[in-house]
């Protein structure tokens, strides 16, 4: 990583970027990519508990389950987005993001899965923003966002050889962004903050501003 | 070499979004517990022990209230002092509290105890707030004797057998007397803070046995 750093921007200490300290340039489209840092889904829970298997609750099933242990893995939640300038303060965004989960269970003595279950999301959200700060380098924005989630969920008990077939789902999805911060002219970076099915927490990317 | 603003920035990001890339796939093991002795035997302590506890301050309670049931008013502030807000309804034979269960007054004198309604099971008032029950039931058997002394619930005999609904063979016999605080205005500790248990489950998988001690609230278990 240290490396990636060190390499991505060579340095030219004699270059004066054109136009700094000028004023605000309009651009009236962005295309962004950017990770979120907890996963929506993920904070939320996904469809994805084994534990059903030791139902109803009894001194049985409490001896059961704790023959066995549970593995969870989420891929994070990745996001493209086109977005549309009205003016300099109001924007629309049309994004399409992806969250997958998989959990496993394992039994303790030998490490066999018993059970596995993926979880995948694909989302499309329309957004709002808001841009409060509009300088040259740097805006600050909060947005709104509204869409669905298309969940494909998958279940398969892996001991009988039996796999579920694969179950669909459309679900409501949101995301709230108090505040947002990004540094650029055309090519810039942004960093966010807030809730929702994209991420809880912070999210980060990259964009290109263009006419 | 001289940075811009936005080459730091963007540095800052993508350190972020790498960060993010390379931890894309977050594991997060997710243990059952080790020992489900535990578990188990707090599901058993709620219908056992705890329920005698209950039955025992009810019946500690319905035996002085005797003494004083023509006076409503005294009755009303006896019972508020056991179960504070949570008395349900007080009359001369009969008595609901929430979260203690309910009892009956029966014609011999003995009291007929319960969660509920549904299931009452004879409890004997033998003198100098002592009391004993023994009941048989069709999933098994439970007797214990207890008594209030300085102010706190003592299970000086105890002994329990029964099936649960999943087919667990449960048995619960006494150590040493277990005792916890006597219930003031409606607060009662859950868990007792002295004496000893031996617990033994058996079947549908389900075999262990072992011994939980109890202190200060504090439940240590033990395996021989």
């Amino acid at each position: 990583m240290a490396v990636f750093l060190a390499g991505s921007f060579p340095s030219r200490a004699s270059e004066r970027p054109e136009g700094r300290g000028g004023d605000f340039s309009f651009r009236r489209y962005e295309i962004s990519v950017g990770g979120g840092v907890y996963p929506g889904r993920a904070a939320f829970g996904y469809n994805t508990y084994s534990g059903y298997l030791f139902y109803p609750v009894g001194i049985g099933n409490i001896y059961e389950a704790s023959r066995y242990y549970e593995k969870e893995r989420t891929s994070g939640s990745w996001t493209a987005a086109f977005t549309f300038n009205f003016t300099k303060v109001m924007a629309l965004g049309a994004s399409l993001s992806y969250e997958g989960g998989w959990s496993g269970l394992y039994r303790r003595s030998d490490g066999t899965k018993v059970t596995g279950c993926a979880d995948n999301y694909i989302s499309p959200m329309l957004t709002l923003r808001v841009s409060w700060l509009n300088r040259p380098l740097v805006r600050m924005y909060s947005s709104v966002g509204g869409g669905v989630a298309v969940n494909l969920t998958r279940e398969a008990t892996l001991e009988e050889g039996r796999r579920l077939p694969v179950e669909s789902d459309v679900t409501f999805s949101f995301q709230v962004t108090p505040i947002g911060i990004s540094v650029g002219r055309k090519l810039f970076g942004f960093a966010e903050a807030g809730i929702g099915h994209q991420y809880v927490g912070g999210f980060f990317g990259i964009g290109y501003r263009f006419n | 070499m001289k940075l811009s603003v936005t080459r730091i920035f963007l540095r800052a990001v993508l350190t972020a979004f790498v960060a993010s890339l390379c931890g894309c796939t977050i594991y997060s093991d997710e243990m059952y517990p080790e020992d489900p002795a535990a578990d188990a035997f707090r599901s058993v302590y709620s219908e056992t022990v705890d329920r005698f506890f209950r039955m025992t301050e009810l019946c500690d309670f319905f035996s002085a209230y005797q003494e004083i049931k023509s006076d409503a008013d005294a009755g009303l502030a006896l019972a508020e002092s056991y179960f504070g807000d949570n008395v349900y309804y007080l009359v001369y034979d009969r008595l609901s509290v929430t979260g203690w269960g309910v009892l009956g007054l029966s014609d011999d004198g003995s009291f007929l105890v319960g969660d509920s309604a549904v299931e009452l099971w004879p409890v004997i008032p033998v003198g100098d707030r002592t009391y004993v029950s023994d009941i048989v039931t069709a999933s098994g058997s439970h007797s214990f004797r207890s008594s209030v002394r300085d102010g706190k619930v003592v299970l000086e005999a105890l002994s329990v057998e029964y099936v649960a609904a999943d087919g667990v063979k449960v048995s619960l016999e006494l150590i040493s007397p277990v005792s916890r605080d006597m219930c003031s205005c409606g607060q009662a500790p859950l868990w007792p803070d002295a004496g000893a248990l031996e617990v033994m489950f058996s079947g549908q998988g389900a075999d262990d046995f072992f011994t939980v001690r109890f202190e200060d609230g504090a439940r240590y278990m033990e395996r021989q």
